[in-house]
């Protein structure tokens, strides 16, 4: 069976250049781009306003990013390799983790805030606790050396996945501090990676255009789903873990039902290559489930479910 | 493939190699600090019967020249150093005018580029010095000396050397002309010239112009000209999808750091880029990882200052997508796989581009 989602507008011209990475809360969707701003726009209000706007060092330009409403935090990593942190609520600055041996790459806040988690080009992993003024080294992982393109941290905390420029993707115990497990299926660039919402499945897509579904538990494959004709981008799990969504090179979103296993819906507004996507965390809210794309055509895409039908 | 791309990948597997080794001349040297001194094979003496003699060069020696001797030999090393960390290819005239204060004399820069390579026993192009000029062009121009006397006519298909408009006060005549395409290799350039691209009815009548990778100093002075000189005529560029692609659109564009005293007679401000786009690429075997090389060159492109004007956005943007996607492709893969290729991509292009011109 299928879904209908509509698109409920598009944000414009805010973004000088390809929006690169795109972040959600209940309140708020927040962008990153070219520039050195983070955009930070009201998800509740009809029109989407753009609520407020931190200037971030980043003078390079910014393309990876994590927030988590509970430590009311904002990472932000930037073509320079650094990492800045900043408070949603208010935009202030927390601080800047920089090393000039590494470049870091993708981040992802642990469920409860108190740690931040790092992929680096050099493939390394790195943890911080970060509730304190300056962030704490608190584990250092290493992988087989190639570029860390992707990571996430599990819902339980327990899990931290990296996806690799080569293939790699491992899934780390953050209780032992060890890598649990190295997932088979990828043999080009794993581009990214999301634990469903109880931990239990981990999907993955990158340069093999196909997403593939994990038991944390075994680490099998159990899913295998085929249908973007290039890269897969970014994946993210709808509220409840009954959907998948999906954003490719391919210029085209997808959404995937985990129980029929299948695609349930495409959508080809964008008219360039997708970067980033997630569902907005409006659940519990009473709205119908929605998400939001960006890419390289520099728009800021909302969408949501048709409901009633 | 052209000959200076074999070269370049030849290089490539020697430069740091051959980089290490013009370091230790210098960091020999400085083992005895209070007499600077180095000594250097003279390629003069090839006389099997002789033994290979050398010539020293000291600081301090007897005299204000011989300062300026060793400093201008330092200068040399230094270009040669920076030639083989970035695979760059200049001639030996660009070397002179880098620092015209500095070298008395053309002369002095050719001798001591020669006993360098002598030195280190290997050819002066491994060294990343040529000898002439680099830059062709073919397509629709004319040549006219002081005099206004035409010495030569292009006509489509034929490839001549750009011409020496500083040193021998030629000029160019683009009567005709709808738009100017500077091609960053050589390949591609020669693909275009033999598929007739210069004279396309669909595209319109083009002078097409290649500095061969990095532009040497009298392919730089030819588009600077067309850029200032016929302001109404669209001055596209064309480069491979890569951090060395942009840097060479940027040297055309915005000048070299090298050549500050020399900006404003070299540079092409009104030269656009046009692609290759490296999201144009319809499969995915054309793209290629980025080494570590790459990225390093890419993260310290958005650092320079020229990517922040207006006229670099674009490339700007394309350098952070390089470094987002971690690939690279070059130019002449373009185009579907059914076999459309680079010219047909390019018109595509260029007839879009003139449209917004």
């Amino acid at each position: 069976m299928s879904k209908q989602y509509f698109s409920t507008g598009q944000t414009t011209g805010d973004h000088p250049t390809d929006i690169f990475a795109v972040a959600t809360t209940p309140e708020y969707v927040v962008t990153v781009t070219g520039d050195s701003i983070i955009r930070i726009y009201d998800a509740l209000s009809p029109d989407h306003q753009l609520a407020r706007q931190i200037h971030t060092p980043h003078r390079t330009g910014i393309h990876h990013l994590s927030v988590s409403k509970d430590a009311d935090l904002i990472s932000a990593v930037g073509f320079d390799g650094s990492i800045s942190l900043w408070t949603l609520s208010e935009g202030k600055e927390k601080s800047i983790i920089s090393d000039t041996a590494k470049t870091f790459w993708a981040v992802a806040f642990s469920p409860d805030g108190i740690y931040l988690a790092a992929t680096a080009i050099d493939g390394n992993l790195t943890v911080w606790d970060v509730r304190g003024d300056d962030p704490e080294v608190c584990g250092n992982l290493e992988t087989k050396g190639t570029p860390g393109l992707c990571i996430d941290y599990s819902n339980d905390g327990r899990y931290i996945a990296t996806g690799h420029e080569n293939g790699g993707l491992y899934i780390f115990d953050t209780e032992t501090s060890r890598l649990s497990y190295s997932l088979l299926g990828h043999t080009s660039a794993v581009r990214t990676v999301a634990f469903s919402p109880l931990s239990k499945l981990l999907a993955a897509g990158g340069d093999s255009n196909v997403v593939t579904v994990y038991s944390v538990k075994s680490s099998e494959m159990v899913m295998l789903l085929p249908g973007h004709t290039r890269w897969i981008m970014s994946l993210d799990w709808n509220f409840e873990g009954e959907y998948l969504l999906t954003g490719s090179f391919d210029k085209s979103l997808k959404v995937w039902s985990i129980d029929q296993k299948e695609c349930v819906a495409t959508l080809t507004d964008a008219v360039a290559a997708v970067w980033n996507v997630k569902w907005t965390k409006t659940g519990g809210t009473g709205r119908s489930q929605g998400f939001v794309s960006v890419g390289a055509d520099k728009a800021l895409r909302w969408y949501r479910e048709a409901t009633g039908g | 493939m052209d000959l200076d791309d074999e070269f370049i990948s030849d290089s490539e597997v020697s430069s740091a190699h051959l980089l290490d080794r013009v370091e230790h001349l210098v960091l020999d040297m400085i083992q005895h600090p209070d007499s600077l001194c180095i000594r250097l094979r003279n390629r003069f003496e090839k006389k099997p019967s002789s033994k290979p003699k050398s010539i020293t060069v000291a600081f301090p020696g007897a005299n204000h020249s011989s300062a300026r001797r060793f400093a201008a030999l330092m200068r040399i090393l230094d270009i040669i150093s920076e030639n083989l960390t970035f695979s760059k290819t200049v001639t030996k005239r660009d070397i002179y005018y880098r620092d015209v204060a500095l070298f008395k004399a053309q002369s002095e820069v050719d001798r001591f580029v020669d006993d360098i390579a002598a030195t280190l026993s290997v050819p002066r192009r491994a060294l990343g010095v040529v000898a002439s000029r680099k830059g062709v062009m073919a397509g629709f121009f004319v040549v006219k000396d002081r005099e206004g006397k035409v010495v030569r006519v292009g006509a489509g298909s034929e490839v001549a050397l750009v011409p020496e408009i500083e040193a021998a006060d030629e000029r160019i005549g683009l009567d005709g002309v709808d738009y100017v395409l500077v091609v960053e290799k050589e390949a591609v350039f020669q693909t275009l010239v033999s598929a007739g691209f210069c004279s396309r009815p669909d595209v319109g009548r083009a002078l097409l112009i290649t500095g061969k990778g990095y532009p040497d100093i009298s392919t730089r002075g030819l588009v600077h000209l067309i850029s200032e000189t016929y302001p109404e005529i669209p001055l596209l560029g064309i480069v491979d999808s890569d951090p060395y692609g942009i840097h060479i659109l940027g040297i055309y564009k915005y000048g070299s750091k090298a050549m500050v005293h020399e900006a404003s007679t070299l540079i092409a401000g009104r030269l656009q880029w046009i692609g290759v786009r490296l999201l144009d690429y319809e499969y995915e075997s054309a793209y290629a990882g980025l080494s570590k090389r790459d990225r390093r060159m890419a993260m310290n492109m958005l650092g320079n200052e020229w990517m922040d004007c207006e006229g670099a956005k674009e490339m700007r943007a394309e350098v952070q997508r390089m470094l987002f996607l971690g690939r690279k492709a070059e130019m002449n893969v373009v185009g579907d796989e059914s076999g459309l290729g680079i010219s047909e991509y390019l018109a595509r292009l260029i007839r879009s581009s003139l449209l917004l011109c």
